[in-house]
């Protein structure tokens, strides 16, 4: 089964780095910054079976914690603030509706602390990116 | 007596920080008392990162503040320091810069029309909830998107973040294959724009004009990219160095944010409206007959109406990129070499969302010691704020709900920067 993994964020945002920091760590040729890159995604990933979207989240729980929405799972419409801003949900939703959305996908959120400007994670975001990324290099 | 009611209206429309909402209004009675549009932090964070690297990595490092505009930066960035170094670049070099700006006028406009702006036109709440009855405007978008992009990536190595470009030019010029690769795309492109104007121009739009200071470069022989003095359409007329001895930053005492304002103290504004009204004659034939069979002036005052103007400018730019292409013959090499003997320059290009300027002072040990960058959202902060409160006042007796949709709508015809914000989310989970 052919696999997208894509990483949402801004590095230059501290934690919020986290989803493009997983894509380097992974090795995968396919990492988004924030900014509209991400809406390529939507026609790319009709060419895979599985696509695996990873960004950081913010919803009160410990911080490091990663969110995982598997195979079945729906993972909250919620996310995503501005409905014009092209996030996550944008990505999913429109490659939905496009229809070209694989039947496989999965959706992490890794629990953030400090999305100030300048680079670098938390010692517990770094823990979880590292942690993903060594479930996502042998799944 | 009785206290009119005040309300608080929130848009958080860019940042999901706490507090940091984008738009803050406050209401009395029928009355406005305050309005506060805030884009998300100004680029100072890269101002001060900047101070103590070398004079080269500047476009590469400002190129990093907006995701949908890097080229922008990198442009401007690169033209101020040529100013120091007292460099102009070859023919071929100043062809192949309007190229790639036009692949990002290409990609931001397109993005912007499709994705952000005609879901409010048309009545739905964002472009996901377009795409299940309009498939093909979606699609149509993000093709056009992609062959901006695909622009950006022949001619700078990559989309997000080009890395070909420098000072003195590009590390590798294209070959005659590699841009005639992409004629087929920009023919598709520039019809598909064509019928944007068309699409564009037939939809519903308030009335509402203003009287702007419409402020943009201005070039004799071209509609503007890269070169030309700044103007305005009520007299100004002064090269790109002297920006900071008529425009000004002040510090807005509520908030850390700064506003731009002229010399005089007078907002003003800068986009595709200002190029527009600014440099119309320079446009293209096919930008300026899709222009006029929409029905548009040679000025275009409401802002609502940018979604048209944004639409002729993506003609523009495909009949510009094609061009580009037919005429080009790839230099014997890429770039020139730059020596940096310190001093301060200015750059000033157009970046989608308007005029972008940069001033760098670089030591003799070709060290950045100051940089300033203005980006052309925190230069319309005033303009946009002023458009808001008119804009909302006869609709005060909105419920809050729907005033905040109608002032987002408001907000998106100045295409304000969403990119350099961060974009995380706030997850809710319910559970039933």
């Amino acid at each position: 089964m052919s696999r997208l993994v894509v990483g949402f964020g801004n590095v230059l945002r501290h934690d919020d780095g986290a989803g493009p920091l997983l894509i380097e760590r992974l090795g995968s040729p396919w990492a988004m910054a924030a900014g509209d890159g991400a809406v390529e995604m939507v026609e790319h990933m009709a060419a895979f079976d599985e696509v695996v979207l990873v960004d950081a989240v913010r919803s009160g729980a410990p911080v490091g914690m990663i969110h995982r929405f598997t195979d079945g799972q729906v993972y909250p419409r919620s996310w995503g603030g501005s409905s014009h801003s092209i996030g996550l949900v944008e990505v999913v939703e429109l490659a939905r509706a496009l229809g070209t959305l694989p039947g496989h996908i999965s959706v992490y959120g890794i629990e953030v602390q400090d999305t100030s400007s300048g680079s670098g994670l938390s010692p517990q975001v770094e823990a979880a990116v590292d942690l993903l990324v060594e479930e996502l290099a042998h799944a | 007596m009785q206290r009119p009611e005040a309300r608080r209206i929130n848009v958080d429309y860019l940042a999901r920080v706490e507090g940091e909402g984008a738009l803050r209004l406050e209401v009395e009675g029928d009355v406005i008392t305050d309005l506060e549009f805030r884009i998300f932090e100004p680029p100072r964070y890269f101002e001060a990162f900047l101070v103590g690297r070398h004079f080269t990595e500047a476009p590469d490092i400002t190129a990093r503040i907006c995701g949908i505009c890097p080229v922008a930066y990198q442009m401007s960035s690169i033209h101020a320091m040529e100013m120091i170094a007292g460099v102009k670049p070859t023919a071929a070099v100043r062809e192949l810069r309007r190229l790639i700006y036009c692949g990002e006028w290409i990609e931001s406009h397109a993005l912007h029309i499709y994705l952000l702006h005609a879901p409010d036109f048309l009545g739905y709440e964002s472009a996901i909830h377009m795409a299940g009855q309009h498939p093909e405007a979606v699609r149509n978008g993000l093709r056009l998107k992609k062959i901006g992009n695909r622009v950006l990536e022949v001619l700078g190595g990559r989309a997000v973040h080009p890395i070909n470009v420098k000072v003195g030019g590009f590390y590798r010029a294209p070959t005659r294959e590699d841009l005639d690769s992409l004629i087929d795309d920009l023919e598709w492109a520039k019809q598909a724009s064509i019928e944007t104007v068309t699409w564009a121009g037939e939809l519903d739009f308030p009335e509402f004009e203003r009287d702007y200071e419409f402020v943009s470069l201005y070039h004799p022989d071209e509609y503007p990219f890269n070169e030309g003095r700044i103007i305005s359409n009520r007299g100004l007329d002064v090269a790109v160095e002297e920006w900071p001895d008529h425009f000004r930053e002040e510090h807005v005492e509520r908030s850390n944010a700064l506003h731009a304002r002229t010399g005089e103290g007078t907002p003003y504004f800068v986009g595709p409206l200002a190029r527009y009204a600014n440099c119309f004659d320079l446009l293209s034939d096919s930008a300026k007959g899709a222009a006029r069979e929409a029905g548009l002036g040679t000025v275009v005052a409401n802002p609502f109406k940018s979604i048209v103007v944004r639409a002729v400018e993506l003609v523009f730019a495909c009949d510009e990129a094609l061009r580009i292409i037919r005429d080009y013959e790839p230099p014997p090499t890429g770039s020139i070499d730059v020596r940096m003997p310190g001093g301060v320059g200015h750059g000033a290009t157009e970046a989608p969302r308007g005029l972008l300027y940069h001033r760098y002072e670089v030591g003799e040990d070709e060290l950045i010691a100051e940089a300033h960058i203005v980006s052309p959202t925190s230069q319309n902060q005033l303009s946009i704020e002023d458009d808001l409160r008119l804009y909302a006042e006869p609709r005060l007796e909105l419920d809050d709900d729907a005033l905040q949709w109608e002032l987002e709508q408001a907000i998106r015809n100045y295409d304000p920067c969403i990119s350099c914000a961060t974009h995380f989310l706030d997850l809710t989970i319910v559970r039933s």
